[in-house]
């Protein structure tokens, strides 16, 4: 594919026309610093999320983040959108790890309490107690009854159990449960995955900081969410494990084989989208909203522990400590929202299938988090009224620039451990090529990419939160 | 060897360039046991032909589909039983998008070998195979 011209619209905002490519059915809005454009030149994203913009009866325009890159299918850091009456879902457009997500615990320990001494014990801690790496198994045993109610209830489930408390529920997107969800749609072998990793990290980019909130852009707002200037906080970055990624390559498979039967082509046989009218595209549906709140349960349990930990070495309570959910938003989902029609033929509220590949709800006042890398930084961002124009979605992180392979060759990673500590920065990982692949330079300026976000108007800056002690899986 | 991994941005590709289509599957399933285990999938093919003996049949659309398969076939098994292929003797019958054979299937925590990277799933995404009598060359991304 040729590379399409990317049209200035504005400050960090460029616009890929649908006449640039023949097949586009949409125009492309990008949201992005000159740097990342770069980036996503180099990698040849756009031809990605031309693809995506060519798909059947897609919703005008389709937006590419400015954490994106290349990626499978979708490109990571993109949002389109289909009728949710009868337009299209696409498994391959919500990715293998359904609600990957972050949560965001705030507390009110002074940062200042933790000297190095203290920052090395405290990574132990965590490290020992909440399951990380490959094929890690947790302590809580889910089956039969006990993971339907999690595949249908979410976390509410796990919080009944006594992992956390009702009010962390009302701080997950959806109150930590999606509707519709259908343990029956969910395969025994996805199931027998999640048997025993509900409460587990997992590997790959999947992490857990703890953070110490650096810079307070909104006052009243950060204060009414618990964040404070100077105190720790604790971000959690996983998934749906296991069972997500088995919900996910089944659907793949199917809506592969089934998309002869339907009478449309796409570019990219993992875009293969399945009709949501139809019975396989209602139990795909059924099936990601069941792994998305095993998701939810599986985030809730990881802050129970690590609320155990920080109550142990600080020598408190949850109450005390200042131990609160901020939110909890998942970046790999399909939802349906309602948003006002483009169109002035026929005006009106569309009821549209939104779908987020690496990219993360922003509702109007919503907390929004985006995690950064290692070694800089994270936000705590706002989302506005504005970001409507975006399907309410911001990105979802500084997003990858160096390959997985690339980081490997490059980073030092004894170096890299002994810098970081130099900065006060303490980590503890499953295995050095993980933390080699997972290394700053390995991502995009952080500073940048939330440019670009708040240029646009698609979220507010509220916090930004520095690392302390890192877990990797 | 005929594989080498391709660079992408967040995941692993793999290219395969092969003189029949039977050893580009084998190398196609070897790559992935290289990235699932790293240099632990040496002790993994050292044991070859050992254990659990399954007769394997597969039957897809294309070659693109049977590769796909077949990589699936071998993920699965390390995901849902904890086994993981050292040998296998497979016929491909790049044609009819067949494959036909056995697989000699040894558990993970018995070897003593474990996983370096989660692979998620197998892609469609830039998923090719192009063979002809002289040749065959594949390529797959894994989601990792």
């Amino acid at each position: 594919m040729k590379e399409p011209t990317f049209e200035p619209v504005g400050l960090h905002h460029y616009r890929i026309r649908r006449t640039e490519i023949p097949g586009m059915r949409v125009d492309v809005e990008v949201y992005a610093t000159e740097g990342i454009l770069a980036a996503i030149r180099a990698d040849k994203t756009y031809a990605q999320i031309v693809n995506v913009a060519s798909m059947p009866d897609v919703s005008d325009p389709v937006h590419l983040m400015p954490d994106a890159h290349f990626g499978y299918g979708f490109p990571i850091g993109a949002v389109a959108a289909f009728s949710a009456e009868d337009g299209w879902v696409s498994p391959g457009g919500v990715g293998a790890d359904i609600n990957c997500g972050v949560r965001l615990m705030a507390t009110r320990i002074p940062a200042a309490e933790l000297d190095e001494k203290n920052r090395r014990a405290l990574a132990e801690d965590i490290y020992r107690t909440v399951p990380s790496g490959l094929g890690v198994g947790g302590d809580v045993r889910l089956t039969g009854k006990s993971l339907d109610r999690v595949l249908e209830r979410g976390a509410a489930a796990v919080v009944e159990r006594g992992y956390g408390d009702a009010a962390d529920l009302a701080r997950i997107e959806d109150g930590g449960g999606l509707a519709g969800a259908d343990a029956d749609a969910v395969s025994a072998a996805a199931k027998k995955r999640g048997e025993t990793q509900c409460g587990t990290m997992g590997a790959g980019n999947h992490f857990l900081e703890v953070q110490r909130v650096d810079t307070v852009f909104d006052g009243h707002l950060a204060g009414s969410w618990g964040i404070g200037d100077g105190m720790l906080a604790v971000m959690i970055h996983s998934g749906s494990r296991g069972l997500g990624y088995q919900v996910s390559d089944e659907f793949w498979k199917m809506s592969r084989k089934m998309l002869p039967q339907f009478g449309i082509t796409v570019a990219d046989a993992q875009l293969s989208p399945l009709p949501v009218r139809s019975d396989p595209g209602k139990a795909y549906l059924a099936a990601m909203r069941a792994a998305a709140n095993y998701a939810f349960a599986n985030r809730q349990v990881l802050m129970h522990l690590v609320r155990t930990v920080l109550e142990n070495f600080f020598g408190g309570t949850s109450a005390t400590l200042g131990l609160r959910l901020v939110y909890d938003v998942a970046h790999n989902i399909a939802k349906e929202e309602s948003y006002a029609a483009r169109s002035t033929v026929a005006p009106g509220i569309r009821k549209l299938l939104v779908h987020r590949k690496g990219a993360t709800r922003a509702f109007d006042g919503q907390p929004v988090i985006i995690p950064g890398d290692m070694g800089t930084a994270s936000y705590l961002l706002v989302g506005t009224a504005e970001s409507e124009k975006s399907y309410s979605t911001v990105c979802h992180g500084a997003g990858r620039v160096l390959s997985r392979t690339a980081a490997k060759n490059r980073v030092n990673v004894s170096r890299l451990l002994v810098d970081l500590r130099a900065r006060g920065i303490e980590v503890r990982g499953g295995s050095k090529g993980g933390i080699a692949e997972e290394a700053p330079e390995a991502y995009k300026d952080i500073e940048q990419v939330v440019d670009a976000v708040c240029a646009n108007g698609l979220a507010r800056r509220v916090a930004r939160l520095r690392p302390v002690c890192v877990i990797k899986g | 060897m005929t594989y080498r991994f391709t660079d992408h941005t967040a995941d692993y590709g793999v290219e395969i360039h092969a003189f029949t289509a039977e050893e580009a599957f084998c190398d196609a399933a070897r790559a992935m046991y290289e990235i699932l285990f790293g240099h632990a999938a040496a002790e993994l093919f050292r044991r070859g032909g050992a254990g659990l003996t399954t007769k394997l049949s597969l039957q897809e659309k294309t070659l693109a589909d049977l590769l796909h398969a077949w990589l699936s076939w071998h993920l699965d098994r390390h995901t849902q039983d904890r086994r993981a292929a050292s040998g296998w003797r497979i016929r491909v019958f790049f044609r009819e998008s067949r494959l036909e054979g056995e697989v000699y299937l040894q558990s993970v925590d018995e070897l003593g070998i474990r996983p370096e990277t989660e692979i998620k799933a197998v892609t469609y995404h830039d998923l090719r195979a192009f063979y002809s009598l002289e040749k065959t060359q594949l390529h797959y991304i894994v989601d990792v």
